[in-house]
């Protein structure tokens, strides 16, 4: 009953908080719906994408060429002895009647297959692991080459140098750009609480007098806090909303020309909730941490 | 500083403490209040040591001795009631509980039903709001700090023998006073502070 009564109180209190200044609190509402929005569009747009991503083929791949005198039997086992490497998670066999089936499909040449002597090897694409380091990858094609029966070797090194800058650097910006809004959300409930208490300073004044305690003080700016970065988050899944809604066309547009789908979407609606729970928890947090700082310097 | 300034203030005594500026009549109260702590000596208040005592229950001895400072502090943006009713909410009281305390505190101090605002209230009865505010939670112990130096004299002398009144209903009121000649009512005791020692 008495926690309930306190709490109560605290509610009416974060009115009268918020009714003093509407204009600040407007403010940092908007300041902390900017700092979510770049993050949750970007979870938003890496949610809906990530079956596209899946597809990509991030393991780099050395395609092993063999000699045309090679049996189907030497083939399957080379493959099964490659398959046992460490550091290799598949490897396929295109047959060389395949390979010509499919170029002459894709060049339209029907003439290719029915030629009685096909120039085309039979080929071992070994993929490696995602994780395998450039270097690696040279020391494998180096070693791949010299296996009995391969005539030659190639691998794309360069590409899966570049691949991965790419993919690090996205990383890094990501964190970057986390960061960046975990700050800047600390900052704007820092600032929206300091505010309030330059401007509750005689309430604050009052409460210590008739002896409240810390959690009696605090328990308004933490709530005002709360509510700062809860209602920051619905505005910023709002927008990322809008902004995925505009979108979503063009980029599925833009995908289908590669023979690609993506589907631009919201985050789903359980998760935003828990976001928005976990916003407001986070500016309750900051915010309390803040009034008693404050209140332990005055 | 205080230095040798040993005194007891019982419940249903009615003590002025009074002094020149600086003697250390607030420091007095501030031990009390456990807002300070003594390098030497005790403070006991209603069987507790307040320096000793953990934030949580320091807080609630606060709560239970009424403060009376020397400008009222009415929030301006509260109505009177409001006001009077914070301590007896910071106590975790309901605010229809809370509320029927205020009223009833603000009638024994004759201040109406404090639904007015407390910039429409004379200074007076703004002190004598304050005085309900103190006294909300029923406490123990009064601490007054020279309540009477912003009013005329009418409103002075209604205000300390509201403080009589109070004392002789069993509280512990401990006042401080700039001036030896403040009017005290006849069961008042009046010690003296001159630099940090009680001299009479």
């Amino acid at each position: 009953m008495k926690a309930l009564a306190v709490r109560a109180h605290a509610l009416r209190e974060t009115a009268r908080l918020l009714r003093r200044r509407p204009g600040s609190f407007l403010l940092a509402v908007l300041l902390g719906a900017a700092a979510f929005t770049v993050p949750l569009t970007g979870a938003s747009i890496a949610r809906s994408s990530a079956t596209l991503v899946q597809q990509l083929p991030l393991g780099p791949e050395i395609n092993l060429f063999l000699a045309a005198s090679t049996s189907t039997t030497e083939i399957r086992q080379l493959q099964s002895q490659l398959a046992g490497r460490p550091g290799v998670a598949q490897v396929e066999w295109i047959a060389r009647d395949a390979a010509l089936k499919a170029l002459a499909e894709r060049t339209g040449s029907s003439g290719l297959a029915g030629q009685g002597a096909n120039p085309l090897p039979d080929v071992l694409v070994v993929t490696l692991s995602p994780q395998a380091e450039p270097t690696e990858i040279e020391a494998a094609l180096a070693e791949l080459r010299r296996l009995p029966r391969v005539d030659s070797a190639a691998a794309d090194v360069r590409w899966h140098r570049q691949l991965r800058g790419v993919l690090r650097a996205t990383a890094v910006a990501g964190t970057l750009v986390g960061g960046l809004a975990a700050a800047l959300l600390v900052l704007v409930v820092l600032a929206s609480v300091q505010l309030q208490l330059t401007t509750s300073a005689e309430y604050v004044r009052v409460l210590r007098l008739v002896g409240a305690d810390t959690r009696f003080v605090v328990r308004p700016f933490a709530y005002t806090g709360a509510l700062t970065l809860g209602l920051g988050m619905v505005v910023a899944a709002g927008l990322t909303w809008a902004g995925l809604t505009v979108a979503a066309p063009p980029a599925a547009e833009l995908a289908r020309t590669y023979g690609a789908e993506l589907d631009l979407r919201p985050l789903p609606p359980h998760w935003q909730a828990a976001l928005v729970a976990g916003a407001a928890l986070l500016g309750g947090l900051v915010a309390a941490l803040g009034t008693r700082w404050a209140l332990r310097r005055s | 500083m205080l230095n040798e300034a040993s005194f007891t203030v019982a419940r249903g005594q009615f003590v002025a403490l009074s002094g020149p500026n600086g003697a250390g009549k607030s420091t007095v109260l501030r031990l009390i209040t456990g807002w300070l702590a003594p390098d030497e000596g005790r403070v006991t208040v209603a069987g507790e040591q307040p320096a000793r005592l953990p934030d949580a229950a320091l807080s609630a001895l606060r709560r239970a001795i009424g403060i009376l400072p020397q400008e009222p502090h009415l929030l301006a943006d509260r109505s009177v009631l409001e006001n009077v009713m914070l301590p007896a909410l910071a106590d975790g009281l309901s605010r229809k509980a809370a509320a029927e305390l205020a009223r009833s505190a603000l009638q024994r101090v004759g201040v109406g039903d404090g639904e007015a605002m407390p910039a429409r209230l004379s200074a007076g009865a703004r002190q004598r709001a304050a005085l309900a505010r103190a006294i909300v939670n029923r406490p123990a112990v009064l601490l007054v700090d020279e309540p009477t130096a912003l009013l005329d004299a009418a409103a002075a002398a209604d205000l300390l023998h509201l403080l009589a009144q109070f004392a002789q209903a069993g509280l512990a009121v401990l006042m401080t006073s700039h001036g030896e000649r403040t009017p005290l009512a006849a069961n008042a005791r009046r010690l003296r502070i001159a630099e940090g020692r009680i001299v009479g």
